[in-house]
């Protein structure tokens, strides 16, 4: 793969890529070190499925470096530990406050959501991937793709009622 | 797939509200360490010609034929004189038959 290849593939989802590590790392730190890994990954990769769904190749590879990621934490720290990370508010709303208090809900929102369902929304509604994508990057079902999606979306529902309701 | 209103205001979220990008200021950073990793391992095609090449050489090592012993009546090895005076001295001295 040659450099400017892999510039044009920074320049199209690092951003997306550091979001959804950072979703399940709340570190901005540990997220920068593991989009580096997934471009060391994808520097070394020789194989072709990268030039046919660049995409969703990226995303596989962050995945798995995701799930690794937290394994290893899992077994080093407790969850009260895990607390004390940065709160993940990536959103930067300017001007209209309700906009404002609605991005800021999502996002804890988003925060308290378990992490198979949490990387699911994100990656159908952030990077509009369809649910055989999602399959394909988690290395899940389909159906469990879905199931994942309707039950996060109905949390998130459930949690930002009365605030979706204040603004309509 | 039809979305609900809720649904769609998520989407509209994820579409108009940009979200904070630190990665551009990393982008020099990331990608030089990504390439370097990528040169050290040397690259996929060697290992075939590499891995073929030393099963020519254990093929033709095992199907080698066996050198042929030499011959039983050999002469002895020539044994230097001081080892001869050394050893009958070492017999006298320990009174050795």
């Amino acid at each position: 793969m040659t450099h400017r290849d892999l510039e044009h593939l920074y320049d199209a989802h690092a951003a997306g890529l550091f979001h959804y590590l950072h979703g399940f790392t709340r570190s901005e730190t540990d997220a920068k070190d593991l989009l580096q890994d997934v471009f060391v990954k994808v520097a070394a990769y020789q194989g072709n499925e990268v030039v046919r769904q660049p995409k969703a190749f990226l995303f596989r590879v962050a995945h798995n470096l995701a799930i690794d990621w937290l394994r290893r934490q899992r077994s080093r720290t407790n969850a009260d530990q895990q607390l004390a990370l940065e709160p993940c508010d990536p959103h930067h709303t300017e001007g209209d406050p309700d906009q404002k208090a609605w991005a800021s809900s999502v996002a804890a929102a988003l925060t308290a959501l378990p992490d198979e369902q949490r990387s699911v929304v994100e990656l159908r509604l952030w990077e509009g991937f369809t649910f055989e994508q999602i399959a394909h990057a988690q290395g899940i079902p389909l159906n469990t793709a879905a199931s994942r999606y309707r039950y996060a979306l109905e949390k998130l529902r459930t949690r930002l009622r009365p605030i979706y309701e204040e603004l309509q | 797939m039809t979305r609900d209103p809720f649904e769609q205001q998520l989407a509209a979220l994820a579409r108009t509200q940009p979200r904070c990008d630190p990665t551009p200021a990393w982008k020099c950073e990331i990608l030089t360490y990504a390439k370097s990793r990528a040169q050290i391992r040397p690259p996929r095609w060697m290992t075939y010609p590499l891995a073929a090449a030393w099963l020519v050489v254990l093929i033709l090592e095992i199907s080698r034929p066996a050198l042929p012993n030499q011959s039983a009546s050999r002469a002895p090895l020539p044994v230097t004189p001081w080892l001869l005076a050394s050893r009958q001295t070492l017999q006298t001295e320990l009174n050795l038959p």
